[in-house]
């Protein structure tokens, strides 16, 4: 994208000449090619040269962006002759086929044993060589210059200006950073920037250029500001913006003479250039501050709305404070309200749209307070004031903001989480001892909480070793004994059942006591020898098997001890006898044992 | 004579210790005082002091961030119960003026967790790293005598008890070992920030941005993030911070302050 900047055409000359001196007079064409020059006439002046031609093309590259940008400087050098104001009339040139011509301008010729210093005189020539020869060239002709010549501090600095020397706390101050030269400059790069501690910073956005001629020490210079800002202390006393270093190169000339004239060639020079620091005293605002004071300081003006106009319960609503004015508009804090207990309000909240002017920022912040009504009613916003302090008049104004009446109708919904914190106290401070300590360790850190897993685990492991005979046994005895009764049990029968097939009564009935027996031990966990007809009952009891269940146990014992010494009894009992056990078995292996001290 | 000097010495020191003991009392309860009689300010001051010369405390910063309540700091109250919390999960004073203070403030974080894992989360942080590392042990040691009773006893019921109870224990003491460790990495690290800016804007990229319009999003001061990246770039160190959705969003850690 190229940017084409418009044509223009302007004259240029110094504000104020010496009068028997020669001055530049030097008309711009810019972004356009002119032919047909006609320089004016000015009485009071001889022309010594001109018109002379330069042309200069530059293009730049800035984010992207080119922007090209040609002019054309027709130099014209005037001898005054006369002390006075002299009139320079319009010149004119063709530009494709239109005539334009300079806004006529005035040069101020004062008498040569005239001393005072030049002001701020408009002289955007890099290079007025011929002017002012007599005043020690002031200005450093670049014809005179030499590269051996030093740059001095006098020749080149950096000066930090404070518009004011004296400001009230709050009020804007403006900061400029400026690079005064007698050369030109290639390279400029700031080292260490001046800081503002205890200022608010709003910049003032500027491109840095050479564009500018300024006096100072009766010497003339070309400045270019470097930046511009303006600040806000934040507290009283002599505030110091410290001074910045800089690196900078300067242009100087070396001139020889060659049979066509004389040429001239730039060596660069670099220099380290450290700026003043400024100080400002700041005065704190008067005291007693009016309580609703909230650091607006500047000139304002403040209107109130109310969105919408009719309220409805548990529907949001905005009251706005509208400040307009100049000041530290940004650091207007939210006056404070009264509102009314039945309201739920939020914490207000600044827009702010304000601009950077020459001296201050002006603009305006809108507060906006949402709030929204619990209850239906009549309610009242009573009348308040903005204050702010006008450091002009050095003292406080005060705005009236009127009192608003409210008139809440019920609308739909429930009452906001929000309104009901407001309503809840925080729980209060802790009392007496705080425990202060200034270290904070972890149990995750120490080895010794480790150690705190291992060590039982390995007592544990040593325990298990210990006793690893005992645990055997105890797994034998407790998991596989009243396992394996039923199965012993079985076998037994099985082997009864051929005794029985083979009609061998007494082997048959031994087989079957045995069985039984061997299986009541297996199965109560109690020694064969212990258990007897006695104890079996209550064994069987107190393992859990019902009444009717244990009867019938022992009745087949019974049974089979008489059985085995009276072989009168017929041989199918046998059989009999044999699914009896059968079933007895089955149905004990289906109880379960009980808690033993549930059971006693 | 040798001891009688000795002696001395030890009294005067003792005397000493005595004497900067008081003092430290006294330095909490001036603070106390002057948030008592609402000159918050001079109570910030103290208590910083305190914090300064004596160390901090869960308690410390739960009194300076009702102090910094009282002077409308909620961005920091929120930080300092945060660091209350920090110290002691279990200080439910901190808990409860912290949830109260968001609520006021109108401060919501934004998660990308679902419901359960927030609710885990929440249990976690109930307790600090090394409560739970103290019950992963003594679940681990009880873990064992269960295995003990189910192993040396002879009565099924107390083997049963031994049984079941040596299971549940040992998964009690895993999972508080696990939250041990989670807190750990949460306070011994501190990832964890809260923003201190009225409105920041977030970059996609670790740059920082100026314009609303080429942020990715916007917090709110007093939300907290968690902190998963830091580097120096042009001498201004910037933070990766956790956004919902497994994004990543670049601040400056000026912005913000680790809890």
């Amino acid at each position: 994208m190229s940017l084409h900047a418009a044509v223009t055409f302007v004259a240029q000359a110094p504000a104020r000449v010496v009068e028997g001196n020669k001055f530049n007079v030097t008309f711009v064409l810019s972004n356009a090619e002119g032919s047909g020059f006609t320089p004016p006439e000015i009485a009071g002046a001889t022309k010594i040269f001109g018109p002379a031609l330069s042309t200069s093309y530059s293009s730049s590259w800035v984010n992207g962006k080119s922007s090209h940008s040609s002019s054309q400087e027709y130099t014209m050098i005037y001898k005054a002759t006369r002390t006075g104001r002299l009139a320079i009339g319009p010149a004119s040139i063709d530009v494709n086929g239109h005539r334009m011509t300079t806004r006529p301008i005035s040069v101020e010729v004062v008498a040569a044993n005239h001393s005072g210093g030049g002001g701020n005189g408009y002289d955007p020539d890099p290079y007025p060589q011929h002017q002012q020869q007599q005043r020690q060239r002031q200005w450093e002709d670049p014809l005179a210059q030499s590269a051996d010549k030093a740059v001095t501090g006098k020749d080149l600095f950096v000066r930090i200006e404070m518009s004011r020397p004296r400001v009230f706390e709050q009020q804007a101050v403006v900061c400029t950073i400026k690079l005064y030269t007698k050369y030109q400059i290639s390279k400029f790069m700031p080292t260490l920037q001046p800081s503002f501690d205890g200022f608010l910073i709003e910049e003032v956005p500027m491109q840095p250029s050479l564009n500018n001629v300024e006096t100072y020490n009766g010497q003339q210079y070309m400045v270019a500001v470097l930046k511009k800002c303006i600040l806000y202390p934040q507290q009283s006393g002599k505030l110091t913006i410290t001074s910045g270093n800089y690196d900078v190169n300067a242009v100087q000339y070396e001139n020889f003479r060659t049979p066509f004239g004389t040429l001239s060639q730039p060596v660069e020079k670099e220099l380290k250039v450290t700026s003043n620091s400024a100080t400002v005293n700041i005065l704190p605002l008067p005291e007693p501050r009016p309580a609703s004071f909230t650091g607006a300081v500047g000139k304002f003006q403040v209107t109130t709305d109310l969105k919408p106009t009719s309220l409805k319960t548990y529907q949001a609503a905005t009251y706005s404070y509208n400040i307009t004015g100049t000041g530290n508009i940004k650091y207007i804090k939210a006056p404070e309200l009264t509102w009314p207990k039945q309201f739920d309000v939020y914490d207000p909240k600044n827009t702010v749209t304000a601009t950077p002017g020459a001296g201050n920022v002006s603009g305006s912040v809108r507060i906006d307070y949402t709030f929204i009504p619990q209850f239906a009613g009549e309610f009242d916003l009573p009348a308040t004031e903005f204050t702010y302090f006008d450091p002009e008049k050095e003292q406080y104004e005060h705005i009236a903001v009127p009192a608003r009446h409210l008139v809440v109708a019920k609308g739909e919904g429930a009452p906001s989480a929000h309104y009901t914190a407001a309503n809840i106290e925080l729980r209060p401070d802790a009392k007496g001892d705080l425990g202060l300590s200034r270290k904070q360790s972890f149990l995750l850190d120490k080895p010794l909480y480790y150690a705190g897993y291992a060590i039982p685990l390995a007592a544990f492991i040593a325990l298990l070793y210990f006793y690893r005979k005992t645990l055997r046994e105890r797994a034998d005895v407790l998991g596989m004994r009243t396992k394996r009764a039923s199965k012993v049990a079985n076998k037994r029968l099985k082997n009864a059942r051929t005794l029985a097939t083979q009609g061998n009564r007494t082997a048959f009935y031994a087989e079957m006591l045995t069985a039984l027996w061997g299986y009541m031990s297996d199965k109560l966990s109690i020694p064969g020898s212990e258990l007897n007809k006695d104890n079996i009952a209550t064994e069987l009891e107190a393992y859990g098997v019902d009444e009717t269940l244990r009867n019938e146990a022992i009745a087949l014992i019974d049974q089979c001890e008489f059985a085995q010494y009276a072989p009168q009894l017929e041989s199918d009992d046998m059989n009999h006898t044999l699914d009896t056990a059968t079933s007895i078995i089955d149905r004990l292996e289906g109880v379960k044992r009980v808690n033993k001290t549930a059971a006693s | 004579m040798t001891k009688r000097l000795i002696y001395c010495i030890f009294m005067l020191c003792l005397a000493a210790l005595a004497t900067q003991a008081q003092q430290a009392a006294s330095i909490t309860d001036r603070a106390a005082q002057a948030a008592h009689d609402e000159m918050y300010n001079d109570a910030l001051k103290l208590y910083r002091e305190a914090e300064h010369t004596q160390g901090a405390s869960s308690a410390l910063y739960y009194n300076m961030a009702n102090t910094y309540y009282h002077l409308k700091d909620n961005p920091r109250a929120i930080l300092y119960y945060e660091r209350a919390l920090k110290l002691d999960p279990a200080n439910d004073d901190a808990r409860f003026n912290l949830n109260l203070v968001r609520t006021k403030a109108q401060i919501h974080d934004e998660s990308n967790k679902n419901y359960l894992l927030t609710q885990i989360d929440n249990l976690v942080g109930r307790a600090s790293s090394n409560t739970w590392a103290t019950v992963a042990l003594m679940a681990f040691v009880l873990m064992l005598i269960c295995a003990g009773i189910y192993l040396f006893m002879d009565d099924v019921a107390a083997r049963k008890v031994g049984f079941f109870g040596g299971i549940a224990l040992l998964v009690i003491s895993a999972l508080s070992l696990w939250s041990a460790i989670a807190m750990y990495e949460r306070t011994a690290h501190g990832h964890q920030a809260i923003v201190m800016e009225t409105e920041v804007l977030l970059s996609d990229s670790p740059r920082p941005v100026k314009q609303a319009a080429k942020a990715v999003g916007k917090l709110q001061a007093g939300q907290k993030v968690n902190i998963v990246d830091s580097i120096d770039a042009q001498g201004q160190r910037l933070f990766a911070i956790e956004m919902p959705g497994k994004m990543q969003a670049w601040l400056n850690a000026t912005q913000v302050e680790k809890i």
